[in-house]
């Protein structure tokens, strides 16, 4: 599995977010990859035990956010999970 | 474990671990493939819990309920059991038991998911760090199989879950008592630094343990191989 990215070079935005976590989720591989868009529910997207803590991993390795896993529990879908990611990178 | 059987519903099979003092029932097996989706396999593995505790007669079987869409489901009408679902792609382990809280975790035991260093660092302890960095390949990921199953089957029997608000415990703080490396592997060799282990190869390709929490809350764990 690819390691995470260095810290983006650019100010991020809920769309640029969205697509590192669109990206980081189709390099884990547990469902097509067309399936994981901004809109499609968190349930949908293969990210048992093993990969949400995974994600929270990368998110701490590329932004320096360190992001329990419940977190990801209070959203429904992806999109929800890239605005709230991206309010907390704006004010760490 | 004192028993296991093969076979009761289409290619699973049916064991029953003691832990401490409880008996911990637990079927597993692959959902038959026109399960495709995750809730396909969730499903399927509802009714095998259902008939696991009717043939073994676990409990009075009244279905399950949650008390949110993030907790984990409890029996209905049965206060001192408690049920554990794991699922892996088509792969199913389900327990059962009686007189104390019950986790089940079972992963594919040479997952590439394991070569994730952001992984490895949230999961393990200092020391289960070192260890990890003595193996390599398919040894590697079958050590880290093992300590995730164990630590995930634990934080199921606490009820919490990654997406469950509670008091999940941080991985890279939880102690347990696992085997050393060279008990995973059946060659008498210890697995060690350099190339994969040659035996890891011919290894069984599901790594799971049940958890139980004893009467002051702390885990027993057992093992198990598919």
């Amino acid at each position: 599995m690819s390691q995470a990215s260095s810290s983006p070079q650019t100010e991020s935005t809920p769309q640029s977010t969205g697509d590192w976590l669109i990206e980081r989720i189709r390099l884990y591989n547990q469902v097509d990859a067309e399936e994981v868009t901004l809109d499609a529910p968190l349930t949908e997207l293969g990210l048992d035990s093993i990969y949400v803590m995974t994600l929270c991993g990368d998110i701490e390795d590329t932004y320096g956010l360190s992001i329990d896993p419940t977190f990801f529990a209070e959203f429904e879908t992806l999109g929800q999970v890239a605005t709230a990611l991206d309010e907390r990178i704006a004010s760490a | 474990m004192i028993e296991a059987a093969t076979d009761p519903e289409g290619g699973t099979r049916d064991g029953c671990a003691l832990i401490g003092s409880v008996e911990v029932f637990w079927r597993f097996g692959h959902a038959p493939s026109p399960s495709t989706t995750r809730a396909d396999v969730s499903r399927t593995a509802h009714r095998w819990l259902a008939r696991l505790v009717a043939d073994r007669d676990v409990f009075a079987w009244r279905g399950l309920e949650r008390s949110g869409p993030w907790s984990k489901p409890q029996p209905v009408g049965a206060p001192d059991a408690d049920v554990s679902i794991s699922h892996t792609g088509p792969v199913i382990l389900v327990a059962a038991c009686r007189g104390a809280r019950v986790g089940a975790d079972i992963e594919p035991a040479t997952s590439t998911a394991f070569d994730s260093a952001s992984l490895t660092r949230r999961m393990c302890t200092p020391h289960e760090e070192e260890v990890a960095a003595t193996l390599q390949g398919d040894a590697r990921r079958r050590y880290l199989a093992t300590v995730w199953t164990a630590k995930e089957a634990v934080v199921k029997a606490q009820g919490a879950g990654p997406g469950r608000p509670g008091p999940r415990r941080d991985f890279r703080t939880m102690v347990l008592d696992l085997p050393d490396p060279t008990a995973l592997f059946s060659a008498a060799a210890a697995p060690a630094a350099g190339p994969a282990h040659p035996a890891a190869a011919a290894e069984p390709p599901f790594e799971a343990h049940l958890a139980i929490l004893d009467e002051n809350a702390q885990p027993l764990l057992h093992r198990l191989t598919f």
